[in-house]
């Protein structure tokens, strides 16, 4: 919705007034302010954290800065030590290979075929958790999970986030 | 004053062929380079596609041609500060840094850059290697003069400091006070060579250039490759020094990507020098050895590259049609991932990794279009409309948009032919002559031969013993003088052996010194100031050839050089004067052919001052043009072809001959007799052949449907609707293309180059007219070069879907149940059928077969397609192999209006270059037959690619081989393949030959 | 002093012998038993010449021009490969070592590969030895 939108507006050249911003941007620049209060020590188990950019939000969307302010917020809730990058990454990252409809349109053995360079870069990282803030990579990097037989857990930004918000 | 000068500034092939070409017409050239030698990139290239040559090999002589050119002044290290004024009186302001080595002085011995202590990283190696802060750009530069880098020079930093190379330097040629020196030219016109910049492909960091010791880019690879270059040619790695057993080629880096390079033209070389880097690395290197290159299109739309892609494939060279993500690093090399074109994702390891990086405005262009005031258009690159930037301005080569070379040589000499048109009227008013003495006629007399030994400083004279030898020379027969001299090329030298010659009535002259190759034209010019035969002259290599190859051994050394002076005595003794050969030209030009690039030819020459015929078989001027409904230079090219075929009829020097054609040929350069059909005979000194070609008509198995259903048009039935707005294009629903009809097939193994493009510029039409068509293009590779890229992007923005075929399932078409196209998707892997309102197909270009036959008639080869073959594929674009015939346009190869009209400048330029003088020089030394001797057996007709002998009846001999001198080259095949010894060379016989020889084993020859 | 073979090379002035020149330009080393006749193409030398040679007395001769395909007058080098290849059948028929007549094709940018060419023949034939089955007997000093 977010890149129909900015792509739409942007291949047809429509006039338009306002600006496109990710709740990602957002809580990076809350928690920059102190507005979000959030701690890492709920990491008790020293959880590996490793990242998704969803292509359409970073390389095709908004670019490197919200790549930058995604790991940002990463490190601020699970702890600086405990996240480590996938190679390559940001725009250059991999596509997850659930895109294009895939996977409400039931393509499970083409999705897995086309996933497994993602499962087995985020395999090598050696990650309990992948985070992703795309619906999409979220969905299909738990089937790379399940399919490939991986150890990690994918879940949202959001997620962590609660889990680590100061009461 | 002034209007018989021209500024051309950039020192690449492209100005060094304006330069040549102007100075050959007539007119003084400035050259302007900034860097310490002419020559550019092309200098730097290895082997040049699609013939493989070597680049140097085929460049150097234009080098030197352009070094001992009179009329050129070659302005090195220096840059344009002002410019003022108009076309035809401009004033510009220029800048000479300082080279800080007195080019009069410097022999090019190379001692200061031996000992000069500081080492640099060598730019002309890509810095793969390393060179001194003194230095020579590379070991044929021209001038062969050495240069300080300021930036580095430790003495002119602090100065005291070293100095090492004023200590060493024989010739006393460093001068650390040099100084930036301001001139002021007066020039007519300007041209603009500014040449490009490789993309840096740093910022694409998923391709890890500059991070993985195995990636470079493709001009690295270029000096990897070159016999010049940092490990003389031998392909390894520089991080470790293994052979790379598999190389990858990535292509588009820096081009066609509007996402992360932001570059969105083509550059239109890459896929070809891919393929040539490929096969080049396959040769050099021995035992298994693996080439890929990922590509997204095949852009192989040249002369000959079709045939050279054919070849890349047929010697194992893997094409794969994909984009690589990203290069990791791999155990002892990379890691690629891609996907493949089944759709299956693939990681394959590679030893190497080339970036076929693209070509980009170079970095001094912004700068010099504000200088010049001289527009760039969106991309950088200088605009141009028919090479003119703005009046008086014109640009040539890839600084206008990226090509390649003969594309590069073909603007240079257009650009040539524009700057001639403009200031046709002060032609020859401020060139120069040599003028000599009258030649001492010696032929009654006794051999008197001088013998002059250099010392080159210490180049010879530290391993030879040069007195030994003058000694030993003295003592030969017939030597009446013998001495040595400390610089044998130095002015005051030269004015000395002068006088010597007339002191002592010398009759043959042999000077032992450096190579001949760069010296003999000096020493001759010598002996001509002194009243000889220029080819009373022999030279004895004793320095490149001796004393700098046997430094450790000078005994040795010593006796070879006498017996190389010994063998050059025996040489010269055995000489004869010969005179120097001049063909009188007849100074009016014949076109054959009226379209667009005939019309154009006719028009600069015309324009030019000289007469000229223009012959056409049909009844009207403008030819194919008419037919197209394309904008060129933002006129419809109908228009555009009117208004020329109006300004040719009306030319008072242009003779216009409707619905003729030529019957028979006679003569050769200079003064050719052509017969036309109607009995007229047209005298003229050169001929322009620009006869066109013919658009393939679908047939056979490519056929589609054509002439079945009246909805299959080819790409010219289209132009005509959208000429004349036809309604029927505003009610179509669907329309289909089907590409490469015609072409790149078994029966037309060649690709005509402008159907992409020509599809690209319908497809935006028929958008305009009725933006709701759908339009399908069925295509193999899409072949929008070039800044024409541009189309392609705009066609696909429109919404025009591309949907690739292969040869081998070729889309079918059905007429009898309404037009049905089927194809199969080699994406989707699926069956796709259409029933569109328009099928329309892109034809191809095919020549027309009168070519073939017209260029028998001017002694002229063709392709084994029937297009007019030129007498080098890379620096002679628009001369044929014979003399003083010339051609243009499409009979050349298919190819845009733009580029027709180029051509036919160019080959304007080039016919101008025999016109402009009355008398052309022509080589002396050609063979002749002794009738008496001659068999008839014509070996030497059948050998000799000049077509200079033929068999005639002479009397009382009867039937004997007569070679014309003004086509004779002088190598020397014919006499060596003359079974009865008829067929000599001048001063090339067998005897002075064996005198050499038996000069060898010490042995005298009389 | 030892033997050393007397080598007569003929070198096209367009390619080759502007690669001896860059062998010297680059400094390079090869042995002096060379001396070097200039052609103005490889096909210029015709067998006689080189027969001629053998029978002066070189031990070895060698030919050498442009590279298929660069040939400063279009084919002529493709003539000299022809006929050398002829002149080398009859060297083997008439009972002359073939090795001591060599082809080569070195360009102008190939010093290193002239230097070597040179050092090669110079070592091949050195184990010939002397050039003794064609030779014309001079009543001249050698």
């Amino acid at each position: 919705m977010f890149y129909a939108v900015l792509e739409g507006l942007r291949r047809f050249k429509i006039p338009h007034s306002f600006k496109f911003v990710s709740i990602i941007t957002l809580y990076a620049r809350w928690i920059r302010e102190g507005r979000l209060k959030v701690d890492p020590s709920w990491n008790k188990e020293g959880l590996k954290v490793t990242v998704q950019d969803p292509c359409k939000l970073v390389r095709q969307g908004l670019g490197d800065q919200v790549a930058e302010d995604l790991r940002f917020v990463i490190k601020a809730v699970v702890g600086e030590e405990n996240f480590v990058d996938v190679y390559p990454n940001m725009s250059n990252n991999y596509c997850c290979g659930g895109g294009g409809g895939s996977i409400q349109a039931g393509f499970r053995e083409k999705r897995m075929r086309f996933g497994r360079y993602k499962f087995e870069q985020v395999a090598k990282t050696g990650a309990d958790i992948v985070v992703t803030p795309c619906h999409n990579c979220h969905t299909q990097l738990i089937d790379l999970g399940t399919y490939y037989k991986g150890k990690f857990k994918a879940v949202h930004l959001w997620n962590l986030i609660t889990k680590a918000l100061v009461r | 004053m002034g209007a018989g000068s021209v500024l051309v500034v950039g020192g690449g092939i492209a100005g060094v062929q304006a330069a040549l070409d102007l100075a050959a017409g007539g007119f003084y050239v400035h050259l302007l380079e900034r860097g310490p030698a002419i020559g550019g990139v092309m200098a730097q290239l290895d082997k040049t596609f699609p013939t493989n040559d070597c680049s140097m090999c085929i460049l150097s002589p234009k080098l030197v041609e352009v070094g001992r050119d009179l009329n050129i002044n070659l302005l090195t290290l220096s840059e344009i500060l002002e410019v003022s004024g108009e076309p035809g009186n401009f004033k510009v302001r220029i800048r000479k840094n300082p080279r800080y080595v007195d080019e009069s002085k410097c022999i090019a011995c190379g001692q200061c850059a031996e000992k000069c202590p500081k080492k640099v990283p060598n730019e002309f190696d890509r810095g793969l290697s390393q060179r001194k802060a003194i230095y020579l750009l590379y070991p044929q530069a021209v001038p062969l003069k050495y240069a300080i880098d300021p930036r580095h020079c430790i003495w002119l930093k602090k100065p005291g400091r070293c100095g090492f190379c004023a200590k060493v330097c024989p010739a006393g040629a460093i001068n650390f006070e040099d100084q930036p020196q301001e001139l002021e030219l007066e020039v007519g016109a300007i041209i603009l060579a500014p040449g490009f910049e490789t993309y840096d492909p740093t910022p694409l960091e998923n391709f890890g250039y500059r991070r993985l010791p195995y990636v470079m880019t493709a001009h690295e690879f270029e000096r990897l490759l070159s016999a010049s270059g940092p490990t003389r040619g031998e392909l390894i790695r520089l991080s470790d020094g293994r052979i790379p057993r598999k190389i990858a080629w990535i292509q588009c880096v820096g081009s066609r990507d509007i996402n992360r390079a932001k570059v969105p033209y083509c550059s239109s070389v890459c896929c070809m020098y891919a393929l040539k880097q490929a096969l080049i690395a396959k040769e050099h290197i021995k035992g298994p050895f693996e080439a890929a290159i990922f590509y997204m299109d095949m852009r192989t739309m040249g002369k000959g590259f079709e045939a050279y892609l054919e070849r890349a494939r047929r010697e194992g060279v893997r094409l794969l049609r994909s984009r690589v993500h990203t290069i990791l690093p791999a155990e002892e090399g990379l890691l690629l991932h891609y996907v493949d074109e089944k759709g299956n994702l693939k990681d394959e390891s590679f030893d190497m990794v080339v970036l076929s990086v693209g070509l980009k405005p170079h970095p001094t262009l912004p700068s010099l279009s504000q200088v010049l005031s001289a527009p760039q258009d969106e991309f950088g690159f200088l605009e141009t409309r028919l090479l003119e930037n703005r009046p008086g301005v014109f640009v040539c080569g890839v600084g206008a948009g990226p090509k390649d070379i003969p594309e590069t040589v073909v603007e240079a000499s257009a650009a040539a032919a524009r700057v001639e048109n403009l200031l046709a009227e002060a032609r020859h008013t401020e060139t120069r002559e040599k003028t000599y003495p009258p030649e001492r006629f010696v032929f009654p007399e006794a051999p008197r031969i001088g013998v002059f030994i250099c010392h080159c400083g210490i180049n010879i004279a530290s391993v030879v013993d040069v007195e030994a030898v003058t000694t030993f020379a003295r003592e030969l027969p017939d030597v009446v003088y013998a001495g040595h001299n400390l610089f044998t090329c130095a002015q005051d030298t030269i004015n000395r052996i002068v006088a010597t010659i007339k002191e002592r009535q010398l009759n043959r002259v042999v000077i032992a010194a450096c190579t001949p190759r760069t010296h003999e034209p000096l020493f001759q010019e010598t002996l001509r100031a002194a009243g000889l035969n220029p080819f009373l002259f022999e030279m004895a290599n004793i320095r490149d050839q001796d004393s700098w190859v046997h430094p450790d051994d000078p005994e040795r050394a010593t006796q070879k050089a006498k017996e190389l002076v010994l063998m050059a005595v025996n040489r010269v003794r055995l000489k004869r004067p010969v005179p120097l050969a001049t063909i009188k030209v007849r100074r009016a030009a014949l076109v054959v052919g009226g379209g667009l690039s005939g019309m154009q030819a006719a028009l600069s020459l015309a324009n030019q001052g000289f007469e000229v015929a223009l012959v056409e078989k049909s009844q009207e001027l403008g030819g194919f043009a008419r037919r197209l409904f394309r904008e060129v230079y933002g006129k419809p090219l109908k228009v555009l072809a009117e208004e020329l075929a109006a300004k040719v009829a009306s030319h008072p020097r242009i003779d216009v001959r409707l619905g003729v054609t030529i019957s028979n040929v006679e003569g050769s350069v200079g003064n050719f007799r052509t017969t036309l059909s109607d009995g007229n005979v047209i005298e003229h000194g050169v001929v322009i052949i620009a006869t066109g070609a013919r658009p393939y008509l679908p047939q056979g198995r490519f056929a589609f449907g054509y002439g079945e259903d009246k909805r299959v048009k080819t790409l010219l039935e289209i132009d005509e609707l959208l000429e004349r707005k036809d309604p029927l294009l505003k009610e179509l629903r669907q329309a289909v293309f089907i590409q490469c009809v015609g072409s790149r097939n078994e029966e037309h193994p060649y690709c005509s180059r402008v159907c992409c493009t020509h599809t690209m510029e319908q497809i935006i039409k028929l958008k305009e007219i009725n933006p709701e068509l759908e339009i399908f293009v069925l295509y193999r590779d899409i072949r929008t070069f070039g800044k024409k890229e541009i189309l392609y992007q705009k066609a696909r923005e429109l919404g025009a879907v591309f949907i690739r075929y292969t040869p081998e399932r070729m889309p079918q078409v059905e007429t009898k149940e309404g037009l049905k196209v089927l194809v199969f998707d080699e994406i989707l892997k699926r069956d796709l059928v259409f029933e569109p309102n328009l099928l329309i197909l892109a034809n191809g270009i095919v020549p027309d077969a009168a070519s073939r036959e017209l260029a028998q008639f001017y002694k002229c080869a063709t392709t084994s397609e029937g297009f007019m073959l030129e007498a080098h594929l890379k620096l002679r674009p628009v001369d044929f192999a014979t003399e003083g015939v010339f051609m243009a346009g499409l009979c050349h190869y298919p190819k845009f209006a733009e580029e027709s009209l180029s051509q036919a400048l160019a080959a304007a330029a080039r016919a101008a270059t025999v016109l402009a003088k009355e008398d052309l020089p022509a080589e002396s030394l050609v063979a002749q037959v002794d009738p008496r001797r001659c068999t008839a057996c014509g070996q030497c007709v059948a050998l000799c690619p000049y077509h200079a002998p033929s068999l005639e009846e002479v009397r009382p001999f009867g039937l004997v081989s007569v070679i014309n001198p003004s086509l004779c080259k002088g190598c020397g095949n014919c006499a060596a393949a003359c079974r009865c010894g008829a067929i000599q060379v001048k001063n090339l016989e067998e005897e002075p030959v064996l005198a050499a020889v038996e000069g060898s084993f010490g042995r005298i020859w009389y | 002093m030892s033997w050393e073979p007397r080598i007569i090379a003929f070198l096209c002035n367009w390619c080759s012998y502007a690669g001896a020149d860059l062998a010297g330009v680059s400094r390079l080393r090869y042995p002096p038993t060379i001396r070097i006749v200039r052609v103005p193409c490889s096909s210029r030398v015709s067998p006689a010449m080189i027969l001629d040679a053998l029978k002066s007395g070189a031990d070895g001769v060698l030919v050498s021009g442009c590279h298929p395909g660069d040939c400063h007058y279009l084919t002529g080098n493709l003539f000299a490969r022809r006929r050398f290849f002829m002149l080398k059948k009859l060297l083997e028929f008439v009972g002359l070592e073939p090795e001591r007549v060599q082809f080569a094709w070195v360009s102008a940018s190939e010093g290193d590969v002239f230097a070597k060419v040179v050092s090669e023949l110079t070592e091949k034939i050195k184990l010939l030895g002397p050039n003794t089955r064609f030779r014309k007997i001079l009543g001249g000093k050698i």
